[in-house]
């Protein structure tokens, strides 16, 4: 009697533990990537803001404020972003950055593009997204 | 002693039963959760189709010129759309024309006749300027895609919406 009871608990076990592998691998698989299409539309805009920016001729004045105020007139409400411009020029050292201040509490998504200046220097745009709260 | 073969073969009955019923339950309970992934995957799948698809025609639109390069000027010949000027900005004439554009010839156009489009042109202060396709009211599976853009020096958003 005792020894059937054993085999049952095992068998009760090893089909409880086989379920539960069962069903975790259907749900990772089920799961897919965990890239949300909230991160790719945030890469989407940035790398979008750093076009837009630099078309309108905007960082070409190193004016962080002009910048700034450009970015708050075309960056959608629910979005804030940080821009980072690196390049062979005296300002900051050759680094500067307009823009909001990097959450620690969210996800930021970066993109990054590199242009060529009037004087065919290099310069790194790199844009800091992240979702501002409602 | 017949007594007692009796009971013998009562405990085994019980012992098989159980057992059967047991297998059984977990037969129905294994397919019932296969059913549920499989609608959930096949789920996961048609919204995964319909976000691709949106990044990827918003992707084409703005960065591409299109084929032939002046379309605009014959939009019923064209073989692939494309917003954009050849320098990175967007071509007002390409998107008046892309908006004017028969709603059918842009979805085979587009490759999406399985499914519906909106699309709206925006300045940078959310005005309306334009608009072309069908909004969606009851869509299972819909997703908006908003692109930054620059028609001259003016800054548009597009807002291009999949449905289904």
């Amino acid at each position: 009697m005792k020894k059937g009871f054993i085999l049952t608990l095992d068998v009760v076990l090893g089909t409880t533990i086989t379920l539960i592998a069962i069903a975790a691998s259907l749900f990772l698989v089920t799961r897919g990537s965990a890239t949300s299409l909230g991160d790719h539309q945030l890469a989407r805009i940035g790398s979008d803001m750093i076009l837009v920016l630099d078309g309108q001729k905007a960082f070409d004045t190193f004016d962080h404020e002009y910048i700034e105020t450009k970015i708050d007139q075309i960056l959608p409400s629910h979005v804030d972003m940080l821009i980072r411009v690196e390049g062979n020029f005296t300002e900051g050292n050759g680094t500067i950055e307009v823009g909001g201040t990097l959450p620690y509490d969210k996800p930021v998504i970066s993109s990054v593009r590199v242009g060529i200046t009037d004087n065919y220097e290099y310069m790194k745009f790199t844009a800091f997204v992240w979702g501002r709260n409602e | 002693m017949k007594k007692n073969q009796n009971k013998k073969a009562q405990i085994f009955s019980i012992d098989g039963f159980i057992s059967i019923c047991f297998c059984v339950i977990m037969i129905i309970f294994v397919m019932s959760l296969w059913n549920l992934y499989s609608l959930r995957l096949n789920e996961n799948i048609r919204a995964e189709e319909v976000e691709l698809l949106s990044f990827q025609i918003t992707d084409i639109l703005a960065k591409f010129e299109g084929s032939p390069p002046y379309w605009q000027n014959d939009p019923e010949n064209t073989s692939t759309l494309g917003l954009n000027d050849g320098t990175g900005k967007l071509d007002e004439k390409k998107v008046n024309a892309f908006l004017q554009m028969n709603y059918t010839s842009v979805k085979r156009l587009l490759n999406i006749e399985r499914f519906e489009y909106y699309m709206e042109v925006r300045d940078d202060n959310g005005n309306l300027l334009n608009s072309s396709g069908m909004n969606a009211t009851t869509a299972e599976h819909k997703v908006s895609i908003v692109r930054l853009s620059l028609i001259g020096n003016s800054t548009r958003q597009l807002r291009f919406t999949l449905w289904d």
